[in-house]
C-alpha cells in the first residue's frame, strides 16, 4: 500500500495535474494504436505468406510432373523390324483414363484426363517367339543377342510393366508377374487384350494417367495397375489441349499383307482423313471430338482413334487455390479466385495461381 | 549521483524514460514489420519468377514444335516453318516461324519476336510497344549455330517490364537450346 511517507521527498501529495494526465493518455493511446495497427497488419501478412508459398509450391510441383512426363511420352524400340520410336505404332498420349481399374471407353475423350506411356527405368527390347493371347498369357521371347546374357526374359524383371505391340497398331500393357528362363507370366493391365502373332515387340514402359478429381479438388496420378494417388491438393482446374500435324496420319502402317484402320492388305489407304488448317505453318489445334469419331486402330481397351497419331504438342493448364477459406476473397468467383472464401483483408488474400505450358514431346517430334 | 529508488517506491518514470522506452519499442516493432514486409515481397517475387519460368518454357517448346526437318519426298529437301507467328495469343500465320531473328531480339522488342503478359501471365499484346498492363516481356532469338549447317539456337528471355519493375527484385529468366534438322 502506498502511503504519503513512502513517496520521494519533494513530490508532495498533490497528485497529477490535468495536463499531465492528458499528455500521458495521449502518448499511451498513440503508442497502443500504432502498435496494434502494425501488429494486426503484420500478423495478416505473416499468416498469408506461408499459404502463398504453398500455393506456388503446389502449382510448380504439378507442372513439373506433367511437363516431365509429357516431354518423355513414347518409348524406343531398340532393334528388330519395328525398331524406332513406338510413337509410329501407337499413340503414347491418350485423353482418357486407361488401366485395370476405372478405364474409360475408347470413345471417351476428356480435357481433364490424359494417359501417357513413358519409358521405364529398365530398358531392353524383346521379341515374342509365339503367339500371345488372353489377359494372363505366358510369353516366350527370343533369348539371343541383343538380350543380356544370363538374364531371364531378356533382362526384364518381375514387377515391370511391358508394352506388347505389332506393326498394325495393336498393342496392350501387361504387368510381369514372374519370369523363368526366356518366358514370363503376364497380367494384362486392361480387361480385354488383343491376340498377337509371333514377332511382336516387348518393351518395358510405365503408364501414367493424370486426371482431375473434381470432387476432391485433386490432381491425381494412376499407374494403370494398383497405385492411384493424389499428386496435388486444392486444384480447381486442369485442362489439356492438343495440337498436331495438319496432315492426315500415315501410321501405323502394317506389314505387307496385313491391314488396319488406315491401310488395306495391299498397302493402299482405305479412307483418306482430312487435312486441317494450321494455326501458322506447323501445327493445328485438335479438338477433343476429333478423337472420338474413328477410324479406330488397335483392339480391346487400348483401341484408339487414329487422329491421336497427329498429336505433336500438348498445352497444359493447372490452377491451384489457397487451402483455407480465410485466404480467399468473399467476392464472387472471378479472375483471382475460382472459389469464394471468407477473407476480407486485401493484405491477407492469396490469389489462385494458374500456370500454362505447352510441351512438345520429343518422341512425337522426330524429324520435325 | 542518482540515489537508487527504494524498493516498492511509487516515484514512477520520468517523461524522458517513457519516451526512450517508447522509441526502443517502436524500433523493435519497425524491425519486425520490415522483416514481415520483406518476406511478403519475396513471396510475390517468387510467384512472378514462377510465371516467368513457365512463360519461357512455353515459348521454347513452341519453337521446338515448329517444323524444321526433311521432306520425305524424293529427292528429300529441307522443310522449315517460316510463317508461324508465335507472338500472337494463339499461334497464327503471318509470322517469321524459325527465320533468323535480329541479333538484338533478346534485349529489344522486335516485331514477331516479343510479346507481353500481365501480372497473372496472361498474354496482353505483342510488338515493339509495351502495353500499359504488361508486367512481363518475353523475347526470343533464333540464330544459326556458327559453322554448323541446319542447327538452330533458340534463346528465350522473360523479364519484368513497366509495373513489373517496381516493388521487388524480380530477376529475368533465360533459356537456351539447340535444335538440329534431322530425318525421322
Amino acid at each position: 500500500m502506498v502511503t504519503k511517507r513512502s513517496r520521494a521527498p519533494g513530490l508532495g501529495d498533490h497528485g497529477f495535474t490535468l495536463l499531465e494526465v492528458l499528455v500521458a493518455m495521449t502518448l499511451t493511446s498513440l503508442v497502443v494504436v500504432t502498435a496494434l495497427w502494425m501488429a494486426s497488419t503484420d500478423v495478416v501478412i505473416a499468416r498469408a505468406a506461408p499459404e502463398a508459398v504453398d500455393v506456388q509450391e503446389r502449382a510448380r510441383v504439378a507442372m513439373a510432373l506433367l511437363e516431365t512426363d509429357v516431354a518423355a511420352a513414347g518409348v524406343g524400340i531398340d532393334h528388330g523390324p519395328l525398331a524406332g520410336s513406338a510413337a509410329r505404332l501407337l499413340p503414347p498420349i491418350v485423353p482418357r483414363r486407361m488401366g485395370l481399374s476405372g478405364a474409360e471407353a475408347a470413345s471417351v475423350a476428356r480435357a481433364d484426363a490424359m494417359t501417357l506411356i513413358v519409358p521405364a527405368d529398365v530398358s531392353g527390347t524383346a521379341e515374342t517367339t509365339a503367339s500371345v493371347s488372353g489377359t494372363t498369357p505366358m510369353v516366350t521371347v527370343a533369348a539371343g543377342p541383343p538380350c543380356p546374357i544370363g538374364k531371364p526374359f531378356c533382362g526384364i524383371p518381375a514387377g515391370a510393366v511391358v508394352l506388347i505391340a505389332d506393326g498394325t497398331g495393336r498393342h496392350a500393357l501387361y504387368a510381369v508377374t514372374d519370369v523363368s528362363g526366356s518366358s514370363a507370366n503376364l497380367r494384362a493391365l486392361q480387361t480385354s487384350a488383343p491376340a498377337f502373332d509371333a514377332g511382336a515387340v516387348v518393351v518395358p514402359v510405365e503408364s501414367r494417367t493424370y486426371y482431375f478429381d473434381r470432387t476432391n479438388r485433386q490432381l491425381r496420378r494412376y499407374d494403370g495397375y494398383a497405385s492411384d494417388t493424389p499428386v496435388v491438393d486444392d486444384v480447381v482446374d486442369v485442362r489439356f489441349e492438343y495440337l498436331g500435324d495438319p496432315s492426315p496420319p500415315l501410321r501405323p502402317k502394317p506389314p505387307p499383307g496385313q491391314s488396319n484402320c488406315l491401310y488395306d492388305d495391299d498397302g493402299h489407304v482405305v479412307a483418306p482423313l482430312v487435312s486441317l488448317s494450321p494455326q501458322g505453318g506447323s501445327l493445328a489445334p485438335l479438338p477433343l471430338d476429333m478423337f472420338t469419331d474413328g477410324p479406330w486402330c488397335g483392339e480391346g481397351d487400348r483401341q484408339f482413334d487414329v487422329d491421336l497419331m497427329r498429336v505433336r504438342s500438348v498445352r497444359l493448364r493447372v490452377r491451384v487455390q489457397a487451402t483455407l477459406d480465410q485466404f480467399r476473397s468473399t467476392a464472387p468467383p472471378g479472375v483471382d479466385f475460382r472459389t469464394a472464401g471468407t477473407g476480407r483483408t486485401a493484405a491477407g488474400l492469396v490469389p489462385d495461381l494458374e500456370l500454362t505450358a505447352e510441351i512438345a514431346p520429343r518422341n512425337l517430334n522426330l524429324g520435325r | 549521483m542518482r540515489v537508487p529508488r527504494e524498493a516498492g517506491s511509487a516515484m514512477g518514470f520520468t517523461l524522458v524514460e517513457v519516451l526512450i522506452a517508447l522509441a526502443l519499442l517502436a524500433g523493435a516493432g519497425l524491425a519486425l514489420a520490415t522483416v514481415v514486409l520483406r518476406a511478403s515481397r519475396d513471396v510475390t517475387a517468387a510467384r512472378r519468377q514462377t510465371i516467368e519460368t513457365t512463360m519461357a518454357v512455353e515459348r521454347m517448346e513452341q519453337l521446338r514444335s515448329l517444323t524444321w526437318g526433311w521432306d520425305a519426298a524424293s529427292p528429300p529437301g529441307r522443310v522449315s516453318d517460316a510463317t508461324t507467328n508465335l507472338a500472337t495469343n494463339v499461334p497464327s500465320s503471318g509470322g517469321q516461324g524459325l527465320m533468323v531473328s535480329p541479333s538484338d531480339a533478346l534485349d529489344v522488342n522486335e516485331d514477331g519476336y516479343a510479346d507481353f503478359a500481365d501480372v497473372r501471365g496472361k498474354w496482353v499484346g505483342a510488338g515493339t510497344t509495351v502495353p500499359p498492363s504488361a508486367v512481363f516481356a518475353r523475347r526470343w532469338r533464333v540464330s544459326f549455330v556458327p559453322s554448323v549447317a541446319d542447327a538452330l539456337v533458340f534463346e528465350v528471355k522473360v523479364e519484368p517490364v513497366g509495373a513489373g519493375r517496381s516493388g521487388g527484385s524480380v530477376e529475368s529468366v533465360r533459356l537456351v537450346t539447340v535444335k538440329g534438322r534431322k530425318a525421322e
